[in-house]
């Protein structure tokens, strides 16, 4: 049963390259539909959605950066208040993958690891021009010590895997103020159970 | 060494091409018919990758793509029109020259030129009254078309103008003036600039400072609802980086964004003084052009015109969402219109107030206001605070004002179309074709009409162009009059170094915003004259009646349309009638507090300016414009009012003018306001 008065929210930001796919796998998620082409994102956009799991109801704030952007000076607080950074990259662009790092740095000085942070390969429909493969996608995902999956948000494949493991690896119930936190006691643990064996499972190279 | 190498810049520009085709790929999916099309996106790219590579300091940043693309879509379509127009009114368009050589056909061409001069001469004659020729069966706008393209006639031939050879270019240079602002202060490069520009007093990137700056003005309007958005941390750049970046431009759709884009383009972007130039204070360099004043105005109607919605929630991120996705059904012309009333506010808030004080809530200021008017005259340590006035105040006000515009709403928007409809061909025939006109409120006018909103854009930001480019005289048709003017006066109040009046900015916006509305319930503690002021103090006290009656005049332009509101706001406006006296009477008052004799010219000045700039307000409520357009040029010279401060003669002869305007005869107004116009003329022909 998931406690509808103790709704807990997460901040998500979208991170990556221009044109590598962070609105479509936002829409796809969303909406569940895909265009071939989305306007290129100016600033941020900012969506809602609620999730419901299993065990428990969150509500997931996503920020959705424009690629080129460098924010940092703009708005600093950006990366500061978010539980997960998504970072995406293009499996058909090796240089949106080099620049992944460029993500991972930044997102590591504002936030220390106290986030979490998923590297998606994203555009794996695009088998003849793929630049990168699976495994140094899982390689650097492990030398980063950050979450990874491939996507394809124009298949339609492996986004709702990615969020139902975004959503196990959340801090758990104890961030919640609310006053049934005590009723989630027990469920807290399990999730925070399962999503300690599921980060073993994803850095094994889970890659569904 | 690679940098600068040739094949550094060889990598560097094939990145460069490779992030503008990623935008352009996907631009405007939605219009795909034409902006996917090879042609345009040919021209975009290369118009972009020439831009680029003219401006490294700036180089292609998202967005500009979207910024370039209406400016081309418009000169695509004006010149679509033509053709069209030329395919199917083929016999129309005959070459006098041709003709008149030939011979064969001589009387037809005597009589067209007839009707050509005598069209262009008695602008206000309906075509159907001209003599019969069968180009009179035409449609207007196709008659215009036709005239426009003669080749011999004073516009030159449209079909030049229009032409396909000229397209890339044209749109080229209307998007650099865009971009690099043409000289004036609002440039869009400066909005994808992400550390501080030359000259920014807040040492804040520019958009980041104007966005502090509309927040800024919402707090002045609306406190609650500003307060409401800090509290959740909405801080304003989350959003308007994308509202200033693309000029509104996701914001709505392309033929609304036309419109707005029009009203923008329209406004002056020449950067007005203020007092806080070179006093080492803070400025929001967004306010000090009456085009950027607009843009904050539209952004802060934007907010408030969600205000419910946004009240209505307590998360951060759903405000955003809700003003990141502004409704389609929004009423464009009511949005413009409150965008213009806050201009004006935003513009005010440039020339009194010298020192916003970035992060410093806007009730906060005022005291340091009130303390520097002290500095200037010695007699008025006994000021009461007149303007202290409770945060919720603004928000009542919001709240009157939002129920009253929507109950008004329907018939001024009914009745303001059919008398624009009704002097059409007019009214256009004078816009096209006269080079020297310039009366900015009648090109507003037009840009209402759907079918004339594209050539507008891109008059406008030829303006802009042209401004920059140094033309010829003939060719700047947009050189206004009363700018230079009000240039001179603000340097002869500048080293008058006075700043009284500032701590009136309160019963500025109240009138601005508070419309017709309970305005009246102020008025009265603000200019009683038996309160016992020094000198000085009457100045404020006339300042202060002096904008109470330019907001009640603008509403009274308003009930001449809508007879059905006069209950409200009659008794304003009868305030400043009574606290007038004559004029004699004032003008000797306010020359005892001042000394110098420059002061004094400047005074007069002033009178006379505002006497013209009234007119210009008249002429265009009488022609039944919309409010806004009235209330804008009445509200000008009151901005500058309030930074010349010491000058009451001209405050009070406003007030007089304005209070006067639905009292007095309108014919004697026309013939004294002529008289002051061009007394104006002469005084400045005689100061330069």
């Amino acid at each position: 049963m998931a406690p509808v008065s103790a709704l807990a929210k997460y901040k998500l930001v979208f991170l990556g390259d221009q044109s590598v796919g962070k609105t479509s796998i936002i829409t796809r998620f969303m909406y569940d539909k895909f265009d071939t082409t989305y306007q290129a994102t100016i600033g941020i956009d900012f969506l809602s959605k609620t999730m419901y799991l299993e065990d428990r109801t969150v509500r997931l704030q996503l920020w959705d950066t424009a690629g080129q952007e460098r924010f940092r000076s703009l708005i600093p607080s950006y990366i500061r208040d978010s539980s997960v950074a998504v970072i995406v990259y293009d499996v058909a662009s090796r240089q949106s993958f080099l620049n992944t790092s460029k993500w991972i740095e930044e997102v590591r000085t504002e936030r220390g690891s106290d986030v979490i942070i998923v590297l998606v390969g994203n555009k794996t429909d695009l088998v003849d021009k793929r630049q990168v493969s699976i495994e140094e996608g899982e390689s650097k995902a492990r030398e980063m010590n950050v979450m990874f999956i491939e996507t394809s948000a124009k298949a339609g494949f492996n986004i709702k895997p990615l969020f139902r493991k975004i959503a196990a690896a959340l801090p758990g119930m104890e961030t919640l103020s609310s006053a049934k936190q005590e009723d989630m006691v027990d469920v807290n643990l399990k999730s925070s159970n399962t999503n300690a064996s599921q980060a073993q499972a994803q850095s094994g190279g889970c890659a569904c | 060494d690679h940098a600068d190498s040739t094949w550094g810049r060889f990598f560097r520009n094939a990145e460069l091409e490779k992030t503008v085709d990623q935008d352009l790929s996907r631009l405007y999916p939605e219009h795909g018919s034409y902006f996917q099309t090879p042609g345009c996106q040919g021209m975009l790219r290369r118009i972009l990758l020439l831009w680029c590579l003219r401006h490294p300091e700036c180089g292609y940043r998202q967005g500009m793509h979207e910024l370039l693309a209406p400016l081309l879509y418009v000169l695509h379509v004006d010149m679509k029109r033509l053709c069209e127009v030329r395919t199917q009114y083929e016999d129309y368009f005959t070459d006098k020259f041709d003709g008149l050589s030939h011979g064969d056909n001589l009387s037809y061409n005597f009589d067209f030129k007839k009707i050509m001069d005598s069209m262009e001469e008695e602008n206000d004659i309906q075509e159907n009254t001209v003599k019969v020729t069968s180009l009179d069966e035409l449609d207007t706008e196709i008659q215009t078309i036709i005239y426009l393209c003669d080749a011999y006639g004073a516009e030159g031939e449209l079909g030049i103008v229009l032409s396909e050879k000229f397209m890339e270019h044209d749109a080229y240079c209307m998007f650099d003036a865009l971009m690099s602002g043409a000289q004036g202060s609002v440039a869009i490069t400066d909005f994808f600039s992400i550390s501080p520009v030359g000259g920014s007093l807040s040492g804040l990137p520019p958009v980041i400072e104007a966005s502090t700056a509309l927040y800024h003005l919402l707090s002045g309007v609306d406190s609650s609802l500003h307060s409401h958005l800090v509290e959740l941390g909405v801080e304003p750049q989350y959003f308007s980086l994308r509202w200033l970046r693309v000029l509104f431009g996701r914001e709505f759709a392309l033929e609304n964004l036309l419109l707005i884009w029009d009203e923008i383009f329209a406004a002056d972007s020449k950067k007005l003084c203020s007092f806080a130039d070179g006093e080492g204070t803070l400025c929001f360099n967004i306010f000090s052009s009456s085009r950027g004043a607009l843009i904050s105005g539209m952004a802060v109607a934007m907010i408030l015109h969600l205000r419910s919605s946004l009240l209505a929630t307590e998360n951060a991120t759903t405000c955003l969402q809700r003003l990141l996705n502004f409704p389609e059904s929004v009423d464009l012309l009511k949005l413009i219109e409150k965008a213009k009333s806050l201009q004006s506010l935003a513009l005010d808030f440039h020339l009194i107030c010298p020192s916003p004080s970035f992060g410093v809530d806007y009730t906060n200021s005022k005291p340091k206001v009130v303390r520097s008017h002290t500095h200037s005259s010695d007699s008025i340590s006994s000021v009461p605070p007149l303007n202290k006035v409770p945060d919720s105040y603004w928000e009542e006000k919001w709240r009157v004002l939002h129920k009253a515009d929507e109950v008004k709403h329907n018939s001024l928007a009914k009745q303001s179309k059919t008398l624009t409809q009704k002097k059409g061909w007019s009214e256009k025939l004078r816009i096209t074709l006269s080079r020297t006109e310039s009366d900015p409120s009648r090109t507003k006018a037009e840009s209402h009409k759907k079918g004339q909103q594209k050539s507008s854009v891109r008059r406008n930001l030829l303006k802009d162009l042209s401004k920059e480019l140094c033309l010829e005289e003939d060719d700047v048709d947009v050189v206004h009059i009363p700018v230079p003017n009000l240039k001179e006066h603000q340097h002869a109040e500048i080293e008058a170094g006075d700043s009284v009046g500032g701590n009136f900015k309160c019963s500025t916006e109240e009138r601005c915003l508070g419309d017709n509305s309970c305005s009246e319930e102020n008025s009265p503690a603000v200019s009683d004259p038996s309160s016992p002021h020094s000198g000085a103090n009457n100045c404020d006290c006339e300042n202060g009646s002096e904008k109470s009656c330019v907001g009640s005049n603008s509403s009274i332009d308003q009930n001449d349309h809508h007879p059905g509101d006069d209950s409200v706001v009659l008794p304003v406006s009868l305030l400043p009638g009574e606290i007038t006296l004559d004029l004699g009477s004032e003008t000797d008052r306010t020359e005892k507090p001042l000394t110098g004799t420059k002061k004094l010219l400047s005074s007069k000045l002033q009178w006379f300016w505002k006497f013209g700039r009234g007119s210009t307000g008249e002429v265009t409520s009488e022609k039944g414009q919309e409010r806004v357009d009235a209330r804008k040029p009445a509200d000008d010279p009151n901005a500058e009012d309030d930074v010349l401060g010491a000058s009451s003669a001209d405050a009070s002869f406003h007030s007089y003018s304005s209070a006067r305007v639905d009292v007095v005869d309108q014919n004697m107004m026309g013939t004294l306001k002529n008289l002051g116009q061009s007394m104006l003329e002469h005084i400045q022909v005689l100061l330069f």
